[in-house]
Parts: C-alpha cells; sequence; structure tokens
C-alpha cells in the first residue's frame, strides 16, 4: 500500500502543462479540456496540475523548517537539560497552546498574503511537535553507550548532537513531517478559502475560492482541485504511516 | 610494570541525590542521598592492572566514569601522573581524553548503529585532529589487526549488527586504542559475551597491557577473571573498599569476611555443595547500615563493628583491610 | 539404572524454528535420560539449542516453532503423543519450570501471593484460603517470609523474585523441575543461595531436577548427570565428574580451558577460534569440526556417539583416542 500511494504522487509531480487562457468559458470536461475550464477559460487540468507544484512546495517548505527548527531546539533542549530545557519546554507548550490557524489569518490579513510568507508562517508555528519528538528521542538517546564512548573519546559536544544523537533520532521527526505535510496543504488551502491567499499562484486553494460563486453550474471548478487535495493529503498520511512502521517495527500487526 | 605511580585516588565520593517525597523531605529536613561511592582511595601503578571487584550496586561502574570524567565527583580527587584531574573541563579535559579511555560492558550499544566500522574506530583521530586522512586509514587498519580483526580492510564499511559481541568489542578496543592511551578503565567487557570469545578478549587486553604497558582498572563482578587479569584486587561493597591487595594474596588467602563469602559462593566443579554462610540480602544503599556496612551480615560481627566504620589500614605491605576484627590482631 | 526408574526418557527430539531464511534447527536429535530424585544439567553457549530443549519437553513452543520428530518419555507415558488440554495437567503438576528472568512469569500488577494462590487453584479445586495456606507452606520451603505474599514484584530484589519462581514450581509438587538459567542474572552470593535452596529442595522433595545454563560450573557442581550440547545436538554425555575430571571431546574440553577459575592453578586461558555454526544449514558432519584443531578428513561425516566410559559418551570419532590439549589461538 506504502508503495502504492508513493506510485500516485509522484505522477502529480511530473507533468507540467503550461497554463494560457483558452476562449471557451466555463465549459464543462470534455476531449480538449478534460476537467473542464474555469470563469476565465483556464483549463483545469492544466492549472490543477500546476497547483501541485504549489503544494509540494508549500509542504515541504513549510515541513521542512518545522522540522529543522523543531529538530534544532528539540535536541539542545533534550541534551542540554535543566534550565534551558525547562524554558524551551515552556516555549513548547505555549505554541502548542495557540490557536495557530488563527494566528495564521491574523498574520497574513495585516501582512500581506505572499505564498512564502505563508510558508514560513506554517514552519514557525507547526515547530512544536517535532521539538517534543526530538526531545523525547534525545532524551532517551544520551544516555546510550556509544554517546559516553564518544565522550570519552574527546568528541566535543557539537559534534555528538549532530553526528551521533541527531541521525539516530530524528525519523519519528521525519514521519511527523510527512503528516505536517498534509496540514500544510490543508492550511493553505484554508487560506485560500478565506480569500487569504496570493491571488497571482495557480494553488488548488485559490482554484477552489475562485469557484466558489460558480459552484452550482460549473460543479467541475471545484471538485477536481479538492480531489486533488483530498488524494495529496491521503497520500501523505499514508507515507507517514508507512514510515513509522518501518522504523517502530513494533506497529506492525 | 615501574613504580611510577599513574593514577592516585584519594577519598572518592560520588552521592547521587534521591528524589523523597515531599514530606519527609519537610519532616526529616535532609535530602536522602544515594552513595554510589562514599569515600575510596588506591593508586595503580604505570602498567599494573588493578581489579575493582564486587556485587552489583556496589559502586564499581559509578568509579569507573568518574575516572574517565563522564561523571564529577561529589568530594576527593584524582590525580593522573600527579596532576589533578577531579574538575577539568573544555581544552584541559580534552588533554586528558587522549590518555584515559573506557570500554565499555555492552558491545552492542558502545557502537553507534549507523556508523561504520572505519568511522567509528577513527573517530577519536578526528576529534583530537590527529594525523592526516589518509593516516586514518592507515592507524585503522594496524589497530584492528592488532586487535585481532583480520582481514582489517573486510571489516571496513561493515556496520555493527553484522558482527559477532566479541568483535565488537574487539573493534571498542581498537577504538578505545587508537589514540595510544596510557591508562584503560574497562567495565565489565566480557560479562555479555559468550564463554568461549572472553578468552580471546581477555587474552587481547593481556597483550596490549603487556606488550604496550597500558595500565587497566578492570571493573568485574567475576572474581575468577578478576584473577585471571589483574596484579592487584579491590573488593568493593556499598561504596567503599573494604579489602585490597596483590591479586594472588587476596583469592588464596581473604581476610575481610566480606571477601571470604565473595569467594566461598563461587561454585567449585568437582566438590558437591557444602552448607554456605549467609542467606542474607545486600542492603539497599540510601539507608546504610550504622557503623561497618556489612555488620548486619557478618558472622564476625563485634559490638564495635556496629557503631564505628573500620577505616582502610594495612595489614602487610601493599595489603589494606577495612575490618575491626582483622585490624585488632 | 533400569528402565523403570527412568522418570523421563527423551529419544532423538527435533525441534525448529521458521523465521524468514528458513528452519533454524535448534534442537536437532537429542537423546538424553533423568532417572528419578537425580539432577541433570545442559550445557552451551548461547544458541545451541539448551533452552529450546526445556521449551520442547514442556511443549511451550513459540508460535513458529514445531517439534519435528522424536518421543518423550514421562513416566512411560510418551508426551508427544497425548492432546494438548492432558498435557496443562502435566505442566505444573508433574513437571514445572523457573524461567531465567522471574519477570517473565510474573505478572507486575498482582500481589505475589496472590498470582501464586490463583495459579494453584487453578489446578487444584481448593478454597482460597487453602489455596492461600500452600502458597505460605511453600514460601516457608523456600526461605522467603510470608510478608512477601502482599508484595509486587516490582518492590523484590532479584533473588527473592527468583525464590517466589520456585515456590511457584512447587506447588502442585512435580515431579520434575526444569530450571532455565536461574542464577544468570545474578550476583555471586545470590547465586549461590538460589542453588543451595534448589538442591536442599531437591533432597527434601526427592525431586528430579533439569538445570540449563551456560555456566560449567555451576552445571558440574549442582548435577550429577550432565550434557553439554554445541550447534543443537549433543556433543559429550554422561557423569559429571567423569566429565570433568576426564573430558573426550574438543568442544568440551576447549570449554574448559576456556574457563578462567578460581581454585584451580592460575594459566593461560585458551579461546576457541571461529564463531557459533549456522543453525539452518548445519553441517552434514561433525558441526564443531570447522572450529576444531583435531579436524581430521573424517570429520566430514556425522560422527557417531562412543562410549568412552561406563555412563559417559561422546560424540566424536576421535573420543577414545586422543586426549583434547588446546594450544588454541590467542
Amino acid at each position: 500500500m506504502f508503495i502504492l500511494f508513493i506510485a500516485i504522487v509522484a505522477p502529480f509531480i511530473s507533468p507540467y502543462d503550461p497554463y494560457y487562457m483558452s476562449e471557451d468559458l466555463l465549459s464543462p470536461p470534455n476531449f480538449r479540456h478534460p476537467f473542464g475550464t474555469d470563469q476565465y477559460g483556464r483549463d483545469i487540468l492544466s492549472r490543477a496540475i500546476w497547483g501541485t507544484r504549489i503544494a509540494i512546495i508549500v509542504a515541504v517548505g513549510s515541513a521542512g523548517l518545522s522540522a529543522l527548527i523543531g529538530i534544532f531546539l528539540g535536541s539542545i533542549a533534550g541534551y542540554y537539560g535543566g534550565l534551558l530545557d525547562d524554558l524551551l519546554t515552556r516555549l513548547i507548550d505555549f505554541f502548542l497552546i495557540i490557536p495557530t490557524f488563527f494566528l495564521m489569518v491574523l498574520i497574513v490579513a495585516l501582512f500581506g498574503s505572499n505564498i512564502s510568507f505563508v510558508i514560513l508562517i506554517i514552519g514557525l508555528t507547526s515547530w512544536p511537535s517535532n521539538a517534543r519528538i526530538m526531545r523525547a528521542q534525545v532524551l532517551s538517546l544520551k544516555e546510550r553507550p556509544y554517546i559516553d564512548a564518544a565522550k570519552v573519546a574527546g568528541v566535543n559536544t557539537f559534534r555528538i548532537l549532530f553526528s551521533h544523537i541527531i541521525p539516530n533520532g530524528a525519523y519519528p521527526v521525519i514521519a511527523n513531517s510527512t503528516l505536517q505535510m498534509a496540514n500544510a496543504i490543508l492550511i493553505e488551502g484554508g487560506l485560500a478559502f478565506l480569500g487569504l491567499e496570493d491571488p497571482h499562484i495557480v494553488s488548488w486553494g485559490n482554484m477552489i475560492q475562485a469557484a466558489r460563486a460558480y459552484l452550482v453550474i460549473a460543479w467541475w471548478a471545484i471538485f477536481f482541485p479538492g480531489v486533488a487535495m483530498l488524494i495529496m493529503v491521503f497520500a501523505l498520511n499514508m507515507i507517514g504511516n508507512g514510515i513509522s512502521v518501518v522504523f517502530n517495527p513494533s506497529l506492525r500487526r | 610494570m615501574t613504580d611510577e605511580k599513574i593514577l592516585e585516588v584519594y577519598d572518592l565520593k560520588k552521592w547521587f541525590p534521591v528524589k523523597s517525597s515531599f514530606l519527609s523531605s519537610i519532616i526529616l529536613r535532609k535530602k536522602s542521598f544515594l552513595r554510589a561511592v562514599d569515600g575510596i582511595s588506591f593508586d595503580i601503578k604505570r602498567g599494573e592492572i588493578m581489579a575493582l571487584a564486587g556485587e552489583s550496586g556496589c559502586g564499581k561502574t559509578t568509579t569507573g566514569r568518574l575516572l574517565v570524567l563522564l561523571d564529577e565527583p561529589t568530594d576527593g580527587k584524582i590525580l593522573f601522573n600527579g596532576i589533578d584531574i577531579s574538575s577539568l573541563k573544555g581544552k584541559q579535559l580534552k588533554y586528558f581524553r587522549k590518555r584515559i579511555q573506557m570500554i565499555f560492558q555492552d558491545p552492542y550499544e558502545s557502537l553507534n548503529p549507523r556508523f561504520t566500522i572505519l568511522n567509528a574506530v577513527t573517530e577519536p583521530l578526528k576529534a583530537h585532529k590527529i594525523g592526516s586522512k589518509d593516516e586514518w586509514i592507515e592507524m585503522a587498519y594496524k589497530m584492528l589487526a592488532y586487535a585481532g580483526l583480520t582481514p582489517p580492510e573486510k571489516f571496513f564499511n561493515r556496520y555493527p549488527h553484522e558482527l559477532s559481541g566479541g568483535e565488537r568489542q574487539r573493534v571498542a578496543i581498537a577504538r578505545a586504542m587508537i589514540i595510544r592511551p596510557e591508562f584503560i578503565v574497562a567495565d565489565e567487557p566480557v560479562s555479555m559475551l559468550d564463554i568461549s570469545v572472553r578468552a580471546g578478549i581477555l587474552n587481547l587486553m593481556k597483550k596490549l597491557n603487556k606488550e604496550l604497558g597500558i595500565a587497566y582498572l578492570f571493573i568485574t563482578h567475576d572474581l575468577a577473571v578478576a584473577r585471571y587479569m589483574s596484579h592487584k584486587i579491590a573488593i568493593m561493597y556499598l561504596g567503599k573498599i573494604l579489602e585490597i591487595g596483590p591479586t594472588e594474596k587476596v583469592i588464596s588467602n581473604p581476610k575481610h569476611p566480606y571477601t571470604k563469602l565473595l569467594l566461598s559462593a563461587i561454585p567449585r566443579p568437582g566438590l558437591k555443595r557444602r552448607r554456605r554462610v549467609t542467606m542474607t540480602e545486600v542492603p539497599s544503599p540510601i539507608n546504610l547500615p550504622e557503623g561497618c556496612r556489612f555488620h548486619p551480615r557478618c558472622p564476625y560481627v563485634l559490638n564495635v563493628c556496629k557503631q564505628r566504620e573500620p577505616p582502610l589500614s594495612e595489614v602487610e605491605k601493599g595489603y589494606k583491610v577495612a575490618c575491626h576484627l582483622i585490624s585488632s590482631n | 539404572m533400569r528402565a523403570l526408574t527412568f522418570l523421563l526418557k527423551v529419544e532423538d527430539l527435533k525441534m525448529y524454528y521458521k523465521i524468514r531464511e528458513g528452519w533454524v534447527k535448534a534442537v536437532d536429535g537429542i537423546s538424553f535420560s533423568l532417572d528419578k530424585g537425580c539432577s541433570f544439567g545442559i550445557v552451551g553457549e548461547s544458541g545451541c539449542g539448551k533452552s529450546s530443549v526445556a521449551l520442547a519437553i514442556m511443549r511451550l513452543l513459540p508460535r513458529n516453532a514445531k517439534v519435528i520428530g522424536g518421543r518423550i518419555f514421562f513416566n512411560g507415558t510418551d508426551l508427544m503423543k497425548i492432546p494438548l488440554d492432558e498435557l496443562r495437567s502435566f505442566r505444573l503438576k508433574k513437571m514445572a519450570m523457573i524461567f531465567q528472568s522471574a519477570m517473565n512469569a510474573l505478572n507486575p500488577v498482582f500481589r505475589v501471593g496472590d498470582q501464586l494462590a490463583d495459579a494453584f487453584q487453578y489446578h487444584e479445586k481448593v478454597s482460597r484460603e487453602e489455596a492461600k495456606a500452600r502458597v505460605q507452606e511453600i514460601f516457608e520451603l523456600v526461605n522467603l517470609d510470608s510478608s512477601v505474599m502482599q508484595k509486587y514484584p516490582h518492590e523484590l530484589s532479584g533473588g527473592m523474585r527468583q525464590r517466589v519462581m520456585i515456590a511457584m514450581s512447587l506447588l502442585c509438587n512435580p515431579d520434575l523441575i526444569i530450571a532455565d538459567e536461574p542464577t544468570t542474572a545474578l550476583d555471586v552470593v545470590v547465586q549461590d543461595q538460589i542453588l543451595q535452596s534448589i538442591k536442599d529442595l531437591q533432597e527434601r522433595l526427592k525431586l528430579s531436577l533439569i538445570l540449563i545454563s551456560h555456566d560449567i560450573s555451576v552445571i558440574l557442581e549442582t548435577c550429577d548427570k550432565i550434557a553439554v550440547m554445541y550447534g543443537g545436538q549433543i556433543v559429550e554425555y554422561g557423569d559429571s565428574n567423569s566429565i570433568f575430571n576426564d573430558p573426550h571431546h574438543p568442544y568440551t574440553s576447549g570449554l574448559f580451558e576456556s574457563f578462567p577459575t578460581i581454585h584451580a592453578e592460575l594459566k593461560d586461558l585458551m579461546s576457541i577460534p571461529g564463531s557459533p555454526p549456522d543453525l539452518i544449514n548445519p553441517l552434514k558432519g561433525c558441526r564443531f569440526a570447522p572450529r576444531c584443531i583435531f579436524k581430521k578428513n573424517i570429520c566430514e561425516k556425522d560422527p557417531p556417539f562412543v562410549k568412552v566410559k561406563n555412563e559417559h559418551y561422546s560424540k566424536c570419532h576421535f573420543a577414545n583416542l586422543e586426549r583434547f590439549e588446546w594450544r588454541g589461538t590467542l
């Protein structure tokens, strides 16, 4: 199942069609436009495919940022412990309490809706869960004899963290990241739905938002981007599950 | 073995705070401590192997960790080549990390599972910036061969899980040796290995001692292994050394009642079991008995044993015992 | 020792485990017998199959294990032929097992006394009070204070837990106790106490004992008869004194020479070269041959069981011809 879904996700990435406005306005799915066209005559299929790029950029960008921050702060908190750990943990808790979506709506509404901004914001608000996971990993790993051995060998703390602890502990974070990617796409969709997204880019969320007004007469304009989003989110969830099972065989049924 | 002392330990202590319940800390007004190491003193000469033996919980592993500076002592001094290393940090600490190394008990956990053997063995060289990249490979080659892993190149790109326990321990030894330390703490290095493999590792360590003059602190609960390996032996119980002296003398003619108990408990093939001494167990190191720590289990207990702790006193040259009964003779 | 006094007789027992790479031939043709009231030791290193023998006799097989062949006679009854539910009554009532780690057998959320009383009531139709009284009785036998009945497993020390295990095994007055590495995780003084208790109980209750361990000195001190296992087979078998004083198999000699002792004269330890055998595709001939410095061509054929002396057998082509002195590798 795991591999099946990777196969499904991959073709989304490959064919990039240019998008251009054609004369057929709002036509239903037909030969020339398999997914139909939107109110400006743009081919839905092409736009759906282009939308993938944005989706992936958003997903990977924000999850990547979140993972980097999370791994870094989580490792420090876990390894050094003490006051630093307490402070960082409180910080994590604080962030977890904040309703991040509303925060993002606020920020975007105030500061503009550039897509890179959105990625940044998502990344900066979703790192706490990664940090928590990483910290837990570090706490258990730092007692392992090979860490002691590295210390005795004279390896400095920096290298211990980067060569020993993080490579061994990052797997749950990676699994979590795929789930975060799925989440990021949904958030982006939500923001777009509220009209807060950059109107110049082609994203599924944008497409849905734009097609709202025409839902009754042109169902395809909403349907296909919606399905695309659904499949992507589902696929990412499956991958996330798959990764957790691979690295934690006890979860295997 | 010379007469020069490479390691001297004076009144070394390591106490761990124990979380007591809120009420008891209010009522008793004192924190309770787990006195893992409670004032031990000994020295090791250059090229000497000293065994530190005792049952689990006696503090021997903690002692080992203190000597390699993985933990900081609560009190007491550690002198290495005459220099106080008890509380070193930073560059100075790193300097001594070149000279003092450790071999761990668990061959399965002392190697990073994601490092190749080559990476694992050369890591200390990288950490101390010794030699160039090409030299690293050559040094790893020589060290693995010396440790009995031949042909060495075959091991370079393997991972720990592909090796057997004995092979892993040889890698650990090679790793510890590659920077030519003067002193190694070996913490139960063979207790997790199969019997037929142990002899090989023990003999390798003896070879390193004979040929390269490396001094050891050999931590073990197995007195037979201690006898085979060491020139000198110290018996540890609940954080204190009860008897310390030349190995053959201590083993063949133990003076302290605890040592006698330990030795009598070892199975003797060929002889059928005789009735042994005591059915009691080791008390908790948090609530230590008053006076001599061993007195509740001692068949020769005197009144003074319940009140005062016996000091470690010399009964012969180089042979000390902590027992009221012995020192009074 | 006529056949009538045999309590347990195992003939050509074979038990294999199925794993991804194939069948692991953990027990590959074991035969031995145990007289009533005697103690029998099985010694070998990890992976030689000794624990599997115990599991096979008790029929406590994990899901991927299968007894492929052989017979196990207990007091004349072939255990392989009786149905599983009848076998259950054999367990604990006729034969009981003590495991290496007591935590494997004790439920951490129940008090120890309750657990044992439960076990007793499962096998005998008695009231709760009678069950508890029985537990108390047994605790006295194993030198446990009755206050221990109220404790949870984690509140007890390793030695005490093991005593609880022994108590549990004695509840229904079995004829046979199988102890699988009962003292491996314990300190030497506690080990001594436990072994002493087991020996006492054996004498007092006229029990038969099978003791399994990798520690040769424990086996040699405690057991009348021993078997040395290697690669799923028994390579030397017989009276323990005879084997200790005069081993007739290269592996046994090699083991003896690689064991540091307290009491004997101090000499260099020898190590046996090579690594443990592959149990999935075992050799057709002698399984120890690759590591044996006395190997000759004939060792490519499976060695027979040779009678070396009275009550002393060895599975080696040269059992009667050589005295196996190792000048092994360092």
